[in-house]
């Protein structure tokens, strides 16, 4: 029986795949074994599961047309990668506040609920939940890619501006807005987030 | 624990998903790689030839049936070169769902039309309009696309009576749905003109009758044979000067013409479905969601960088429609994936006569001044 990828001493790296598969299209199966199931677990948790298969498989099939576009200079696909599953996310926004506005008026979240069996029920945990949610919710959608593609994508801020497609010095700027509201919002001294949790409470 | 800190924690409990679990997104990305060609491959030019909208009307009225070559699309909105469907092959093979296909036909019901009655489908249909401005500005003009042509996908309902055979005139009532963008192309100001109007046309062959193999009309249809190798000779019929692969596709052409806006019995039904898994290239897709939104498997074949594809239902193999589905940008002028055609075949019955409104209709008065080779125009083109 054959492994799923043949053995490779020196790997390429994704620039050289990308390139490769312009004219080899099949080599560009490659890419999405390195990096579907990262963006998978991004998109799962910006959109839940039931909405994940198809910002997936749509983010790789636009990837797959583009990738006579690909700049040959950037050695790792993520930031790009993460950047067409942004757009594509952008398209289920009222999906993703409705999930956020459940967590924040419940303190369960649905989009964990599928898959975890512990009920977690600590105080403190719960309402750090709803604070947070409740704060990305009300970010502008660019800020909340911003601030997401940092702290769930794990990408740098060069790397977030490059998934943007914006200079590094909006990213820094956009990223800051939102941790001071993040920030309010967990401390509860903002008085806007006090009434929502009056409201909702 | 700052605020990144606790965000990086919320929703942490989501797992990294495992290899199987990609199956779903793997699949489409193989089919689409599957189906795009090595950069270097030949590219065959566009076929530019079709004329002005209405394309599918005229061929209806020149052949009595809907011989539509290209095909509609169901689009929710947006962005059109965002908004597409993409095959997705699955395990299953395409002369195993055709074989499934005719299964479901053989039992289906026998409607057995007079000679002096009529078959009445409805359908619903997207297919692509194509223009070419002859205006010398219209380079200049920002609803043409590139060269002065202009392309949309135009979505009609239309209720059809047929002469079962062939002898007397028919109807056609044509109700102009919302257009859609081609994609890749810009909507042209015209391409609303007609939305919301319901067009009501006689049909005249106007003495045309055509070759037997061409025939769709019931009584003709019910004396092809049921045996599925005597069918793929029909399919492969009067085919001079063809060859090669070109032979393939225009059998596989002259299947969908039997299968919309016509009565094909069920034996011939059957025999036709296994017939066609006979031509050589049809492969199947999945995920297949015909112009009426109902969710189907298809198979398909490849032409000048288009899939073009027979839908049937999921779960009983019943025949819903077709679709057509671009594979090569180059070729097909949209990007990949791209819903350019779309039917979804809704009723058929049989009628005794022609609909009120075609009481007035004279034969032969459509038939003056058209030139030979082309059909009538329509009522108000």
């Amino acid at each position: 029986m054959n492994p799923p990828h043949p053995a490779v001493v020196v790997p390429e790296d994704d620039a050289a795949v990308m390139g490769r598969s312009r004219d080899e299209p099949e080599a560009f199966a490659e890419l999405f074994e390195r990096h579907a199931a990262e963006i998978k677990r991004y998109v799962i948790r910006r959109l839940g599961a039931d909405h994940a298969e198809d910002v997936v498989a749509e983010t790789f099939l636009v990837a797959f047309r583009r990738r006579g576009s690909y700049d040959p200079a950037r050695s790792d696909a993520r930031p790009w990668l993460y950047g067409i599953a942004t757009n594509l996310i952008g398209r289920h926004r009222r999906t993703e506040i409705r999930l956020l506005r459940v967590v924040e008026r419940t303190g369960a979240d649905p989009v964990v609920e599928s898959f975890t069996e512990r009920s977690d029920t600590r105080v403190s945990a719960t309402a750090a939940r709803r604070s947070l949610a409740a704060a990305l919710a009300r970010l502008p959608a660019a800020h909340r890619n911003a601030l997401l593609l940092l702290a769930w994508g794990g990408l740098t801020y060069e790397e977030t501006a490059a998934a943007l497609g914006v200079p590094i010095g909006t990213v820094r700027s956009r990223i800051s807005r939102a941790r001071t509201k993040m920030r309010a919002a967990l401390g509860g001294a903002d008085p806007t987030a006090l009434r929502e949790e009056t409201t909702h409470g | 624990m700052d605020e990144i800190g606790r965000l990086e924690r919320l929703r942490e409990e989501v797992p990294l998903p495992r290899p199987e679990e990609l199956d779903p997104e793997r699949g489409r990305l193989h089919a689409a790689i599957a189906a795009a060609p090595p950069r270097t491959a030949p590219r065959r030019p566009y076929p530019l030839g079709f004329g002005l909208r209405g394309l599918g009307l005229k061929v209806a009225l020149a052949t009595g049936v809907a011989a539509a070559v290209t095909v509609p699309l169901i689009m929710t909105g947006g962005d059109p070169a965002i908004e597409t469907f993409t095959p997705d092959r699955v395990r299953l093979s395409a002369a195993q769902v055709l074989d499934l296909a005719a299964e479901t036909a053989s039992r289906e019901e026998e409607l057995n039309p007079r000679p002096e009655q009529y078959v009445y489908t409805e359908s619903q249909t997207m297919y692509g309009s194509f223009a070419m401005t002859v205006d010398e500005n219209a380079k200049a003009n920002s609803s043409s696309g590139p060269g002065g042509q202009s392309r949309y996908l135009y979505r009609t309902e239309r209720r059809i009576w047929l002469s079962a055979d062939r002898s007397r005139l028919g109807a056609l009532m044509i109700k102009h749905l919302e257009p859609r963008p081609y994609p890749g192309w810009p909507l042209p100001a015209h391409a609303k003109d007609d939305v919301g109007q319901v067009e009501r046309l006689p049909l005249d062959d106007c003495g045309r009758k055509g070759p037997d193999w061409s025939r769709t009309d019931a009584v003709y249809l019910r004396s092809l044979p049921t045996d599925p190798e005597a069918m793929r000779e029909h399919l492969y019929s009067g085919q001079d000067g063809k060859e090669g692969a070109d032979r393939d596709y225009a059998a596989w052409n002259r299947a969908r013409e039997m299968l919309m806006e016509t009565y094909l019995p069920p034996a011939q039904r059957s025999a036709l479905f296994r017939a066609a898994g006979l031509i050589p290239g049809v492969q199947l897709v999945d995920r297949a969601e015909d112009a009426a939104g109902r969710e189907g498997i298809a198979v398909a074949k490849i032409h000048q960088g288009v899939s073009e594809e027979l839908l049937f239902d999921r779960l009983t193999y019943r025949f819903l429609g077709e679709r057509a589905v671009v594979t090569d940008e180059s070729q097909a002028k949209s990007p990949v994936g791209s819903l350019i055609a779309s039917t979804a075949a809704l009723k058929v019955e049989v009628a005794d006569g022609l609909p009120d409104f075609a009481k007035g209709f004279v034969p032969g008065r459509q038939c003056t001044d058209v030139a030979d080779g082309e059909a009538p125009p329509a009522s108000n083109d």
